[in-house]
């Protein structure tokens, strides 16, 4: 009986086994028609980066729908009653249902990956080494680990019917709050980075701790739903019409029914709310006040707090001949309003000032003196007028851009600064340069080049650029630059170095030189300044557990020329991309292990010195934990 | 009775409404004190963005769903047109209200917001416009798309995924989807722009609401509403599960279209030293500060140069269309490097050389020319390890085709190891790692010379024009090309004998050439 009863669990899940068929072979047909069947070969470092987030959206959608109508379907259709007349209990019933849903959702790991060994074979040429059998069994292994749970998770949230995509959005909500939050342990419960190994060489280590918690969170998951499922049809009906016969708990029954997401939303509210309303009234009072201020002046309408008043009025007196010399250099009018300048509002980690469009937020509290002041908002001042000269159309293409915006910033923040500052700039060029040349292929795409290098070199590698722009194309050089971005008649689509050649060749530049003269700008810092990087010893890791923390040793060669650095990398999507890691009294660096619960650990080391004007970071390390 | 008809509405969906209103308050709430999105998004106005892109569709969705859909799906309004209105004014009172709910939440929204975030933003009479005019076209915009949508019955969810997941797609395939109205009015500049007002955008976002108001009071009038009723009758499964598939193999044509036909523009170089030559187009030019006499003079005699050696190839191997050719002098580089620019096959080969450097060989430059433009040509396959042979052979013979046997011979690599067999040649990247790539292409060479002197030179014609002759698609189509046309194969045929005879001529020739 129970063989008869999970073939018509498949029989009635045989849809969407040939959705899932039919799915992969049209992306298959695709992968051929894109690109030659042999020029897609298995690596796996490749297949996380790229193919992971193109499983999973798959994994997700058929988890979802099959999860939501395995349980339900039943009931909706009023088969239920049929099934409950068959000599088999709901747990068998149940059981089959579960086997069922696993059986198709186990399709979508193995044909994917079948196609992807099909693919990667084809690829193969005689120097290659072993074929990476254990990542694909690991990597389809962990794909049903996912589909078990999104299962789960979707068969309890079945229940909700009508309210069942509502439900997903605020359990998705939820995590991202808890995250933003820092609880750093959610991860363990997406289905996502149970897709990501760890990889040393050829050696796969799967995520355990990821793995048990997901399939521990099934089991329950699946008893709550088993607890649903018995209750479901006939107890459930008559419960319900007994409810219903008395008007006092029918109207319960009926807030209760509708009250459950508002009071879940209010339960998010008061969760995030207290701890959030502390923070939000200490980051609005930096200073310790809350009452503000406004200047305002030709160019600049800034707002301050008043016990900031002194020092604003000392910067933003000389803030329109900042803006005018700015201006020059672009031979370009002012925006038609005055630039919003916001003394006071905090801006992401590691940033000393942020703009948007025409609004600047600089808080004094991330400066140190009146010069640095200057020269902070001069170089946000330009990006307002790279934005305007842009016509707002950088911000979709920033992925391509991001060098530009912030190298052309610091050309003109550095055109003012004085011959130390300008050494400290050229310096930090050079150390970058010795770490590894950057050629502009990989500069002009930040996605590439955050994860090879750290996300500050595009200031000097960027402002070798701009300077480059300038030297080969002439002072207007920028202007025409930026005015070609935002041609009517640009053609979209393009990325990378297609979108730079074609946006030179339309403003009248010469992109070779230009890519040629930045090339040169480096070689020549790295050659005029060998001496100063000569004395920045090169820093290794050595990465550790110990007592639920990670331990980093650095070690190098010769003598300290500064204090050292350590930045993590931050996946928190509102965090700044990187995070520091505290310094221990013997030199190593230690976090928690619950701060960074992924198997891979990925760290910058580097060097703060007085000399240079930015950390000097070697390229980016992983190591596995 | 329209007073009445709006208590019937209120009354029907209060708890949905009163939902609606609490989620508004919530997530108003939460985002205002996430002090991560207000350092990301840089002002408070730039919150209301969000929820303008989050709370206004998914609110308009369910006041479609609640106020249209759910109707016409549970045939209540069969009840609703018993009553003494014309249908459209029916449906006009619908609209109204949800209209007046949404522009009532996003105005609260909007002063909740200021009244807030008054510190940090500098308002003034025309911002303030601004903000309410494009947040007004906005909410107008999606709520009348929604409400046509809710006509749909049970095609609006797929509908509504395809064109959720197109925009998507858009986005990522680099269309500036944020620059057509009325995405435009709620662009990157939402939350800052104090001036400028969009009218273009505006106008549009008009239009396209009127019409989409239209659409939806031509959907609920249509042959007695009898259309909306049809469409709002349940999905079977099958249909279902067809109407996914269809959906998904939509979204995935898109993405495959939008990635296939991404274009590039052609290569420019301006001031360039431009030769054609038949088939070839070469272009030099020096990127470099005041190119020198020298440099631009050793320009000048190397394009013809060049441009003359590759149109002999091109006539050789009977090409109808050969890849441009662009050569950028370099000063930074070292005299035998030779940087290739990533450009298409179809926009040609780059290459950054030292053209004036002292150890320049432009025997060598021609060499990795030849090898590249044929790469080109071949739409990557003649990179591919079963081709290699032929092209590391190609492009080390080509520019020294007129070379002795027994000159080959005295060149280091090129005696065949014992053990060769056609097999590497199939191997021949192994074949590369054993010997050094130097030695490997050397050999190839050499095979190629004892092709052309012991089978006759349109034996070895016949076999590299096989090979380079046709431009071929980088994809299955020059794939399956490729594998149909093996170069093995194509030297069975120029041979008229098996390959382990030919490569046992080879050796012998080779053996006989050196001897004394």
């Amino acid at each position: 009986m129970m063989r008869a009863l999970l073939a018509k669990e498949l029989r009635s899940l045989r849809p969407y086994a040939i959705f899932i068929l039919g799915l992969i072979f049209i992306a298959t047909i695709f992968s051929c028609v894109a690109k030659a069947p042999d020029e897609m070969p298995l690596v796996p470092s490749q297949w996380l980066e790229s193919d992971r987030s193109g499983a999973f959206p798959v994994l997700m959608l058929f988890g979802l729908m099959i999860g939501a109508g395995v349980l339900m379907r039943e009931s909706e259709e009023g088969t239920l009653q049929f099934l409950d007349g068959l000599p088999i209990s709901r747990s068998q019933m149940f059981v089959a249902k579960v086997v069922a849903a696993i059986s198709v959702m186990s399709v979508i790991p193995l044909v994917g990956m079948a196609s992807d060994v099909g693919f990667g074979w084809l690829a193969r040429v005689s120097t290659d080494g072993p074929f990476p059998w254990r990542f694909v069994a690991v990597e389809a292994a962990l794909q049903i680990v996912a589909s078990i749970f999104i299962v789960a998770a979707a068969m309890v949230m079945s229940f909700l019917r009508a309210w069942f995509a509502l439900g997903v959005g605020l359990l998705f909500w939820t995590y991202l709050l808890l995250q933003q939050r820092g609880a750093d342990w959610v991860v363990y419960f997406n289905p996502y980075e149970v897709l990501a190994p760890a990889l040393d060489g050829d050696h796969v280590t799967p995520p355990w701790r990821h793995i048990a918690t997901q399939l521990s969170a099934s089991v329950v998951l699946f008893g709550v739903a088993w607890g649903g499922f018995i209750a479901l049809g006939d107890r459930t009906q008559f419960a319900a019409q007994r409810v219903g016969r008395s008007r006092l708990l029918r109207g319960f029954g009926l807030l209760l029914k509708w009250a459950a997401p508002v009071l879940w939303i209010l339960l998010l509210v008061r969760l995030f709310g207290d701890s959030a309303r502390e923070e939000a009234v200490r980051e609005r009072t930096p200073v310790g006040e809350e009452a503000f201020a406004k200047w305002e002046s030709k160019r600049y309408e800034s707002l301050y707090r008043k016990a900031q008043g002194k020092k604003a009025a000392t910067l933003m007196g000389e803030a329109d001949g900042i803006h005018d010399s700015v201006a020059a250099f672009f031979g370009s009018d002012p925006p038609p309003s005055r630039i919003v300048v916001d003394l006071a509002s905090p801006v992401i980690p590691h940033a000393l000032g942020v703009t948007n469009w025409t609004k600047i937020r600089f808080p004094f509290s991330t400066t140190t003196d009146l010069p640095q002041q200057r020269r902070v908002l001069r170089h946000e001042t330009t990006h307002v007028f790279i934005e305007q000269l842009g016509g707002g159309t950088l911000s979709p293409r920033f992925r391509y851009i991001r060098f530009f915006h912030e190298g052309l910033a610091t050309h003109v923040e550095y055109l003012a600064a004085n011959a130390a500052e300008q050494l400290a700039l050229k310096r930090s060029l050079a150390a970058i340069w010795s770490r590894g040349k950057v050629p502009f292929e990989l500069l002009c795409d930040d996605e590439h080049l955050g994860r090879q290098r750290d996300p500050f070199i595009v200031y000097p590698l960027g402002e070798a650029f701009a300077r480059a722009v300038v030297a080969t194309g002439g002072n207007d050089a920028p202007t025409r630059l930026l005015r070609a971005f935002a041609r009517k008649d640009a053609p979209m689509g393009l990325a990378g170095t297609a979108l730079w050649r074609d946006t030179m060749q339309a403003a009248g530049l010469d992109y070779e030189a230009a890519v040629s003269k930045y090339a040169g700008n480096c070689a020549s810092a790295l050659s005029d300044e060998q001496a100063f990087v000569d004395r920045l010893p090169r820093l290794e890791g050595a990465v550790s557990s110990d007592n639920g923390r990670i331990i980093i040793r650095v070690t190098y060669q010769g003598t300290s020329p500064g204090r050292l650095a350590c930045f993590v990398e931050d996946r928190n999507p509102f965090g700044g991309r990187i995070t520091a890691v505290p310094q221990q009294t013997d030199g190593s660096f230690a976090l928690p292990k619950s701060e960074y619960p992924w198997p891979k650990l990925r760290y910058l080391l580097g060097w703060y010195v007085d000399e240079a004007a930015m950390p000097v970071f070697e390229p980016w390390k992983e190591s596995p934990l | 009775m329209i007073r009445g008809l709006l208590g019937k509405e209120l009354r029907q969906h209060a708890t949905t409404l009163l939902f609606l209103c609490l989620a508004l308050l919530g997530g108003l709430f939460l985002i205002l004190h996430n002090q991560s999105l207000k350092r990301v998004g840089g002002s408070g106005f730039e919150l209301v963005r969000m929820l303008e892109f989050t709370y206004v569709p998914l609110s308009c969705l369910m006041l479609g769903q609640i106020l249209v859909a759910s109707e016409f799906r549970q045939r209540t309004q069969l009840f609703l047109e018993g009553l003494p209105l014309p249908r459209w004014w029916l449906l006009a009172v619908k609209y109204a209200l949800g209209l007046a709910i949404m522009f009532f939440a996003i105005g609260a929204t909007l002063v909740v917001v200021w009244t807030r975030e008054k510190g940090s933003e500098a308002m003034t009479p025309r911002f303030a416009m601004l903000l309410a005019l494009k947040s007004a076209g906005w909410v107008w915009f999606v709520y009348a798309l929604c409400f046509a949508h809710a006509f749909l019955g049970r095609y609006r969810v797929p509908l509504g995924v395809l064109i959720f997941f197109a925009l998507a797609y858009l986005s990522s395939a680099g269309v500036r989807v944020s620059s057509f109205a009325p995405f435009a009015l709620v662009d990157d500049r939402f939350a800052f722009e104090r001036f400028i007002i969009p009218r273009d955008a505006l106008v549009t976002t008009a239009v396209l609401a009127l019409a989409l108001t239209g659409l939806g009071f031509f959907m609920g009038l249509v042959r007695d509403a009898t259309v909306a009723s049809l469409l709002a009758e349940k999905m079977s499964s099958r249909e279902r599960v067809f109407v996914t598939f269809m959906v998904i193999a939509g979204v995935a044509t898109g993405s495959y279209m939008s990635d296939h036909y991404k274009s590039a523009t052609p290569v420019q170089m301006p001031g360039a030293i431009e030769v054609q030559t038949g088939v070839v187009h070469v272009l030099a030019s020096a990127a470099v500060d005041a190119p020198t006499a020298d440099e631009t003079n050793a320009l000048q005699s190397l394009a013809p140069r060049i441009a003359g050696e590759l149109s002999v190839l091109a006539v050789y191997l009977d090409c109808q269309a050969f890849p441009s050719v662009f050569i950028v002098h370099r000063r930074d580089l070292e005299p035998g490097e030779f940087s290739k620019g990533d450009l298409q096959s179809s926009q040609g080969v780059l290459v950054r050389v030292n053209v004036t450097a002292k150890d320049f060989r432009e025997s060598a430059l021609l060499a990795w020319l030849v090898r590249e433009t044929l790469i080109a040509q071949t739409g990557g396959f003649a990179k591919r390890e079963r081709n290699a042979w032929v092209l590391d052979g190609a492009s080390e013979w080509w520019p020294h085709r007129e070379r002795a046997l027994a000159d080959w011979e005295k060149e280091p690599g090129t005696a065949i190891p014992a053990n060769f067999s056609a097999a590497d040649l199939r191997r021949w990247f192994t074949v590369r790692k054993q010997l050094g790539e130097g030695k490997a292409s050397t050999l190839a060479a050499s095979g190629i010379a004892v092709l052309q002197q012991q089978y006759g030179s349109d034996a070895c014609q016949r076999f590299l024009a096989s090979m380079f002759q046709k431009p071929r698609t980088g994809d299955y189509r020059g794939w399956w090309e490729d594998i149909t046309h093996p170069a093995l194969g194509a030297l069975r045929r120029a041979t008229g004998g098996t390959e382990q005879a030919f490569i046992e001529t080879w050796r012998k020739t080779l053996a006989g050439s050196a001897a004394p």
